[in-house]
């Protein structure tokens, strides 16, 4: 019996997965900014002690979204 | 730094604060309410390690997955474990409302693309209703408080906070007092 998943092994099917993962990657890093937009806003209509924690958290992870784009890229 | 209900609050301002205005009373929804988006992590934590069981029960072999697209998808698995835990935290703790010396505030962040404040003066406040309805409000006192001014319209709800009667009678009496 055929297994669907050996077709992943093709040349065609492996780009097109590389696609959607990228695109996928590409809509994180930007929702991850307007995330950072977010928690700006957020922190500037509520002013406390742990503001500046999730402002370097929101920057963070937008960074890392974009660091993932490039390793992905690099490793498929 | 994460209760729910803080009474004069240390280190927290709010955008618009006047210089002899002071927060009394700070409210964010209670905890109880957070297990939504916790248990939605925790389901999609275990999606990695729940696939290879569940696949051994279907005719599919997942090891013939290449294993770069099996480490992406792993990456994409906890990229949407990290922003439902953070989108669940801010809504929760940047969604407060504030009772000052002065007024009633409502900051509101209901999307990411949104953000409302809602203020209302204490001394035109005439009625503060609390509600406890169902099972886990009983259980964990929680509920929702509705604020009406003279006008008989409800200008503000805050919505499933903790001890919603406690609350409410403080607004009351803080209203009252202002009248004075």
């Amino acid at each position: 019996m055929l297994d669907p998943f050996s077709l992943l092994n093709s040349n065609y099917v492996n780009d097109f997965l590389k696609i959607v993962i990228l695109i996928i990657l590409v809509f994180y890093a930007i929702f991850a900014a307007i995330v950072v937009r977010q928690v700006n806003l957020m922190s500037q209509t509520l002013i406390t002690s742990i503001s500046p924690i999730v402002k370097a958290i929101s920057l963070f992870n937008f960074g890392f979204s974009l660091g993932l784009i490039v390793l992905v890229i690099g490793i498929l | 730094m994460f209760a729910s209900l803080v009474e004069n609050p240390l280190n927290c301002k709010f955008e618009g604060q006047d210089a002899d205005e002071d927060i009394l009373l700070l409210v964010r929804a209670h905890p109880i309410t957070n297990l939504n988006w916790i248990l939605l992590a925790i389901l999609v934590v275990t999606v990695p390690f729940l696939a290879p069981k569940i696949s051994s029960f279907l005719p599919i072999n997942l090891s013939l997955i290449p294993m770069q697209f099996q480490l992406a998808f792993l990456i994409i698995d906890y990229l949407l474990v990290l922003i439902i835990v953070f989108e669940g935290f801010l809504g929760w703790y940047f969604n407060v409302y504030m009772v000052t010396n002065k007024r009633i505030v409502d900051v509101d962040f209901s999307s990411v693309l949104s953000k409302s404040v809602d203020l209302a003066l204490l001394g035109e406040i005439q009625e503060a209703d609390s509600h406890m309805v169902g099972l886990w409000s009983l259980i964990f006192n929680y509920g929702d408080i509705a604020i009406q001014t003279a006008a008989a319209r409800v200008v503000m709800d805050f919505r499933s906070v903790p001890s919603p009667n406690q609350i409410s009678d403080m607004i009351m009496d803080l209203a009252e007092r202002s009248r004075l």
